[in-house]
């Protein structure tokens, strides 16, 4: 956004790769903890729309860093992930009832701690419908996390902030006590995207956990306002959602490129390019992909 | 307020075969197809919203009559069109849905007293409005919710008149369609509005077999197929099994497409067209389950949408339109036809022995011998060059030094082929090395200096008798040496230049200009004499000797100006001499009166297209367009430039045609061949040649071309017939970037607003926008960078460019005259363009940016992020150097948190070279500087060490402001000095990144900083300047700020102000214009900021508001114009 456009491969790109991380995000979880504290008192920690598994990957390493034995981890997706050290793979749709009971059902001790969604639909390019379906999807996160949550939990969920964002912003706010619009330092200043750190879960009392999506999460408490339709009329919004911005000024700028020298040197397998720490695993084009391989071969 | 934007077509939908309707942003455009012309533009949503689909169905008692159902969000539009003779849309009820909705229907109730309106909505939700067709009053009516639990991203809504039910199919997130078919008495108006049904109310099928969310559904005209399309990037067609119920069975998958598709529909005969991602547009047959054809007539990417209209006539209409603000009708049968005019054939090339010696047996083309491998006494040939005749003739000369002619042509279906052998040596020295033509005859270099000419008649003979096989060829050759200085290494004639009508009438003796290059830097100008009527060459003689200043200099192309006689040479380095045959001078060597270096590498080819404007192309791959000035002193000036081959690539050659004025050019990247429209500025076909050699040409006639290429011992023929591929129609924009625009200035000129923008795409776009009709016509495309162009500076004369991996460009305005090309478009008789000047880059040597596409280098390139051109006349007092002219004076800010000053020199000898020199250059910040703005200080403040204030923001929400005062050039290490002393740092004026920046200096001398930054804030921030302050240091004190407690909802990209008002825009897509007032009290004045408009924009990505006068253009994906005043 503004005047920065993608550079495809940035420093983190590379640190992910050279640390062993699966995708650069690892460092936007690594940020937002740096600034919360996430997983100070966590146990039980969900990690939705987890593929291909880099934020399950710090979960899985701060909680041992945290000395958690009994710790348990749950990371679901529709789509397959490459086992974890320390981590339960779920392979299912967050939307559907088997996969909560499934998932409910790995933690004997109680309720869950910290519900993870770095979710995002593929961008079309019309920010306008990319935006409702990241907000579909962070309603459906968040359906999920009120089976799953303890009272006083939080809840992380990434944002792409547009027009409708603020009316997110007031349905999060009705389950949770604190909620901060946050974008660590790794996330590209060119990209719309941001975190929702919602703290302090406490449940509402007209609220009673269900899986039909379509009893919308907070529409009994929102709909005489309509929130959502107010924040995208002529009127300029009245409600200033908290922003963050983490991740220390010593780390590293997602919107610069750094020579490859003053990194590699230090460490010494110099390599030009290192493969990825974890292919995808059934993409949802690779066979589109394969078969245009396969005819440019036989032509 | 008056918005007008241009940006992706996102809906597009046939009216009649005469009306087209497509939805830009907000607006509905009606665009009358046969005149090309926009009748109507208007919005129908409310508050600006995006239109996502448009649809338009008969009215049963009507026909003429047409409702129209426009929907976007959670919003819907019904209207009238009144006459498909004069359309006109008249809008009779808004609707408001609950959810967003993903397709509408319209249903006609019996007794024509009202209809229905279904609108398909996320959560597999389908809800129910009537209008009533008197009093036009629209009533909701029931919502249906359908039990599923999936998000979901498309819809699809299926009326079967027949037996009155209703099919809706919803696309979900995963990969599922869930189907529901239920009746239509369901949709009468109940007491419970809402309606819930269960799996007994509605019959329903899970279709499985995609995978990622579905993008697209769309039912055939009989509901017997649906075809979807999902993130696995195939399309997949359901077929109806039994006649009742809702069951269905995939008939097929149609595969092709590596990106995203974003949607469909079904055509006649069996086939389906797609838009996609990728910007091409793809038909399959379904029934054999191929891709045949392509369309590729957009810029960039994303083809969003496409509709299609059978007429009364039966033809089918396609229409596509696409990010780059432009739409394309095509007539399919128009398409198809081009499909079946396509031949491709390989012939052997004789094989010959390679030790035979003199005799001239040769076989032709035995195929007993095709099989004969290396090592034996039998070589395959290569091609070496290929020259054609004529659609049906072409000679070629062989690594084996033989020249041969071949007649190819077709009769009935059989393509048919004759050899002859003109010519053969064995001796090296007589090998033939170029080749050209006359009027009458085919001239031939060979290495010893000789020229050979054969005569033409012969073949023109053969070519009419070529059904006679037993035709001997005998061909009159005449030969004289042209040089003694070495090899003929080029030759050239005059005649090139209008090479199209070769064989045609008689004249009694013919005069000829032909050049002759030989590799010791010199050009043979002759005159050559033919006598038509005995067929034989009748004299030739030495004009004139044309040096090339070096002495190993290699003249590789050239074109001769008939008119003034003037000689034009491009060299293998890229430069372009003028050469002017002098009367009073005795000595028959000419020296270049004038030249440039045009070019980077070897000039390939050079063509006249006006009387004064004439075409170069290069081996690195840039096409240029040069205006020569014929009058007095013929110098050559570079007016546009041009990438016109996606891949680094060869511009080969140009074609023209002179039956429809058509202009093409040929080059090549890797193996592929491709020809290149110049005028329509689009590629026109591209053919992988395999492993080629570089023999390849290409015949060209009104609709129909032959590629000719070569393979070891091989030709291959290829026969193309491309009329029909141009869209009949097009918009009248003609195309905009198809990607992201980074940064855009706005200039009001002579009432048209002049528009430069830089794309994401690599172009900077010269266009107009004009006041009065709201059209956007493109004037130049400034081609040169190799990544996205992200800033730009202009002041009276230059025009700066700056690009990722650190490109900088300089660009000369021009006004030109006539333009050839756009003229008619533009009111206005001049209009300004720019040419290249020079080029720098940053962190890039010269050897690296040469193969930038293929290097790993370890040096991080950097991105320049913002450009301030400085006011040279303040700053500097001599503009005189030892080095050169200074010219302008430019301030570059990088992603890598550094500045530069860079300036263009003139050199002072030699007149028209330029170079971008770098001052110096300075890190300041650790992290990425994002924006830049630069404030003159009014006078009373200014002293020699203190002219202008420079502004700049970084990532981390950080101003650093510095002041520049008058500059020695020749130390500026003393300036850096004193720009890192002399700076301010302002550290969390926001949250994370600064995107953009504006200063404006207020009346009482106050100095009014905005920023916006990722943190949703538009902050602004007064300064007082110290008049008291003598020493060298800042004079800059912070009043106070002016932060708003209210405004956007995403990160603020894009601010502005001049002092009275500011606008600001972000992530939220809304333009906020603020009024800066102030208040009295207790004899204190206060300023404050007062939100006083907000308008949604369409453009999203927004990158830059640029300013003028009463209109406002908002950057990002497209272009929003609006009148704000």
């Amino acid at each position: 956004m503004g005047r920065t456009s993608k550079d495809k491969r940035d420093i983190y790109y590379r640190k992910a790769k050279e640390e062993g991380y699966r995708a650069r995000s690892a460092y936007k979880l690594l940020q937002l903890d740096q600034e919360f504290n996430l997983f100070k008192d966590a146990e039980n920690v969900v990690d939705l729309c987890a593929a291909p598994g880099s934020w399950s990957q710090v979960v899985s390493k701060r909680l041992r860093e945290l000395r958690k034995g009994q710790a348990t981890i749950v990371a679901v997706d529709l789509q397959e992930i490459a086992p974890i050290e320390g981590v339960t793979v779920i392979q299912g749709d967050i939307t559907s009832r088997p996969t909560v009971e499934t998932i409910l059902k790995e933690f004997e001790n109680g309720m869950v701690d910290v519900v993870l969604s770095d979710g995002a639909p593929d961008v079309t390019g019309l920010h306008d419908l990319d935006e409702y379906i990241q907000s579909e999807l962070i309603l459906s996160a968040l359906n999920v996390a009120t089976f799953l949550l303890r009272q006083g939990g939080t809840f992380v969920a990434k944002v792409f902030r547009g027009k409708d964002t603020c009316g997110v912003f007031s349905r999060l706010s009705v389950f949770f006590e604190n909620v901060t619009l946050a974008k660590p330092r790794s996330s590209r200043n060119s990209s719309i995207e941001a975190f929702f750190v919602c703290r302090g879960y406490s449940r509402p009392s007209f609220w009673q956990p269900t899986l039909f999506l379509h009893k919308d999460a907070s529409i009994e408490v929102v709909q005489g306002s309509e929130i959502e339709q107010e924040c995208s009329s002529q009127e300029t919004m009245t409600v200033v959602m908290p922003f963050v911005s983490c991740g220390d000024l010593s780390c590293y700028d997602a919107d610069m490129a750094y020579d490859i020298d003053k990194n590699y040197l230090e460490n010494s397998r110099v390599t030009r390019s290192l493969s990825p720490v974890q292919a995808p695993i059934h993409a949802a084009y690779e066979t589109a992909l394969a078969r245009k391989r396969s005819a440019k071969q036989t032509t | 307020m008056e918005t007008y934007f241009h940006g992706p077509i996102t809906a597009i939908c046939f009216l009649s075969d005469k009306f087209l309707c497509y939805a830009q942003g907000s607006h509905l455009v009606l665009l009358n197809i046969s005149h090309q012309r926009i009748i109507d533009r208007r919005q129908v949503l409310p508050d600006g919203r995006r239109i996502f689909g448009v649809s338009n169905f008969v009215v049963r008692h009507n026909s003429e009559r047409r409702v129209v159902l426009v929907f976007g969000e959670r919003w819907v539009s019904v209207s009238y069109l009144t006459s498909l003779m004069l359309p006109e849309l008249q809008q009779i009820a808004l609707i408001r849905c609950s959810d967003w909705v993903f397709d509408v229907c319209f249903i006609e109730n019996d007794d024509n007293s009202c209809f229905l309106v279904l609108c398909a909505q996320s959560h597999h939700a389908c809800e129910v409005f009537s209008v009533n067709c008197t009093t036009q009053a629209c009533q909701f009516t029931t919502r249906l919710q359908f039990p599923f639990e999936e998000i979901t991203w498309s819809a699809s809504i299926y009326v079967d008149k027949t037996t009155e039910t209703i099919t809706l199919a919803s696309g979900c997130y995963s990969g599922n369609i869930k189907l529901f078919l239920f009746e239509k008495s369901l949709l009468e108006p109940l007491n419970d509005s809402k309606l819930y049904l269960s799996e007994e109310t509605s019959k329903s099928l899970l279709l499985k077999g995609h995978r990622g969310p579905v993008f697209r559904i769309r039912w055939e005209s009989t509901g017997n197929r649906l075809a979807t399309t999902a993130d696995d990037r195939c399309i997949r067609i359901w077929k109806k099994s039994t006649m009742e119920g809702v069951y269905f069975q995939q008939q097929v998958v149609l595969w092709d497409s590596t990106s995203r598709i974003w949607d469909l529909e079904f055509l006649p005969d069996d086939r389906i067209i797609a838009a996609c991602e990728d910007g091409i547009c793809r038909i399959w047959n379904i029934s054999d389950e191929k891709c045949s054809i392509r369309l590729e007539d957009n810029y960039g990417m994303n083809v969003f949408c496409t509709s299609s209209w059978i007429d009364h006539r039966f033809s089918c209409f396609i229409a596509t339109g696409a990010a780059d603000s432009s739409c394309q009708i095509y007539r399919l049968e128009d398409i198809l036809r081009r499909q079946t005019d396509r031949y491709s054939t390989v012939f052997e090339l004789p094989c010959v022995e390679v030790t035979t010696n003199t005799s001239l047996k040769y076989n032709l083309w035995n195929k007993s011998q095709a099989g004969i491998k290396k090592g034996s006494s039998y070589s395959k040939e290569s091609v070496k060059s290929i020259r054609w005749l004529s659609r049906e003739s072409l000679m070629i000369y062989t690594d084996h030094n033989r020249i041969y002619h071949v007649g190819v042509w077709k009769q009935g279906q059989a393509w048919k082929q004759t050899w002859t052998l003109l010519h053969h040596v064995e001796d090296k020295i007589l090998a033939p090395i170029s080749m050209t033509f006359i009027k009458h005859g085919i001239l031939i270099g060979t290495n010893c200096g000789q020229v050979l000419i054969f005569s033409l008649l012969d073949i023109k003979r053969h070519v009419e008798h070529r059904s006679k096989v037993d035709f001997v060829l005998r061909f009159k050759r005449n030969s004289f040496q042209a040089t003694r200085k070495g090899a003929v290494m080029n030759i050239f004639s005059s005649f090139e230049e209008n090479s199209n009508e070769l064989l045609s009438q008689q004249e009694f003796s013919m005069r000829e200009q032909i050049f002759i290059v030989t590799p010791d830097g010199c050009m043979f100008w002759y005159h050559l004499v033919w006598n038509v009527e005995e067929d034989v060459l009748e004299k030739v003689q030495l004009q004139y000797i044309l040096k090339h200043p070096c002495k190993d200099g290699l003249f590789t192309a050239m074109c001769f100006h008939s008119k003034t006689s003037a000689v034009v040479c491009g060299d293998k380095k890229g430069k372009i001499f003028v050469f002017i045959p002098l009367q009073d001078i005795d000595s028959p060597v000419l020296m270049p009166i004038h030249s440039l270096q045009l070019h980077s590498d070897r000039i390939h080819c050079l063509s006249w297209i006006a009387d004064n404007i004439f075409l170069s192309g290069s081996v690195d791959g840039m096409l240029f367009w040069n205006l020569f000035t014929n009058r007095e002193d013929y110098q050559v000036q570079a007016l546009c430039q041009r990438k016109c081959f996606y891949k680094v690539a060869t511009v080969d050659k140009f074609l023209k045609d002179s039956t429809n004025r058509g202009l093409f050019l040929v080059g090549f990247h890797s193996k592929y061949l491709t020809i290149w429209d110049i005028i329509q500025e689009k590629e026109v076909i591209s053919i992988d040649c395999g492993g080629w050699r570089r023999a390849h040409d290409v015949w060209l006639c009104s609709n129909e071309f032959m590629i000719c290429f070569t393979r070891r011992g091989q030709l291959v023929l290829r026969y193309e017939c491309f009329e029909d591929i141009h869209s009949i129609v097009k918009t009248p924009s003609n195309g905009f970037h198809g990607m992201r625009i980074n940064h855009i200035l706005m200039r009001e000129w002579n009432g048209v607003l002049n528009l430069l923008s830089c794309g994401e795409d690599t172009m900077v776009r010269n266009s107009v926008f004009c006041t009065q009709t709201h059209e956007m016509c493109s004037l130049q495309i400034l081609d040169c960078h190799i990544s996205g162009v992200q800033c730009c500076a202009v002041d009276e004369e230059w025009l700066w460019t700056g690009s990722g991996k650190d490109q900088l460009i300089v660009w000369k305005k021009a006004t030109v005259n006539s333009d050839i090309r756009y003229s008619q478009h533009i009111a206005q008789s001049t209009c300004h363009y720019y040419h290249k000047k020079d080029m720098y880059f940053g962190t890039l040597d010269k050897s690296q940016r040469m193969r930038f596409v293929n290097k790993v280098t370890s040096i991080a390139t950097q991105r320049v992020t913002s450009l301030l051109v400085l006011p040279k006349h303040l700053l500097i007092r001599r503009n005189t150097l030892p080095c050169g002219i200074l010219h302008s004076l430019i301030f570059v800010t990088r992603s890598d948190g550094s500045f530069a000053l860079n300036s263009l020199l003139e050199e002072p000898k030699e007149s028209n070279k330029w170079t971008i020199h770098s001052l110096y250059r300075f890190n300041v910040s650790q992290f990425s500087i994002l924006c830049s703005d630069s404030l003159i200080l009014p006078e009373c403040l200014q002293t020699d060490w203190r002219k202008i204030l420079i502004f700049a923001c970084n990532t981390v929400g950080q101003l650093l402001i510095w002041q520049l005062g008058e500059m020695d050039l020749e130390n500026p290490f003393q300036v850096v000095n004193e720009f890192s002393k002399n700076s301010i740092v302002i550290s969390d004026l926001h949250q994370g990144a600064i995107h953009d920046l504006h200063v404006s200096l207020l009346e009482n001398n106050d100095v009014l900083v905005v920023t916006g930054g990722e943190d949703q804030r538009m902050n602004s921030h007064l300064f007082h300047l110290d008049a008291t302050s003598i020493e060298e240091r800042p004079i800059l004190v912070k009043l106070h700020s002016l932060v708003p407690n209210c405004g956007h909802s995403a990160s603020v990209t894009a601010v502005w102000t001049d002092g009275k008002v500011i606008f600001s825009s972000g992530a939220d897509h809304k333009l906020i214009i603020w009024e800066i007032k102030t208040s009295s009290d207790n004899g204190q004045s206060n300023i404050f900021l007062q939100p006083c408009k907000t308008v949604v924009s369409n453009v999203s990505d927004i990158s830059c508001i640029s300013v003028a006068n009463d209109w406002l253009a908002l950057a990002g994906s497209g272009v929003e114009f609006m009148k704000w005043k």
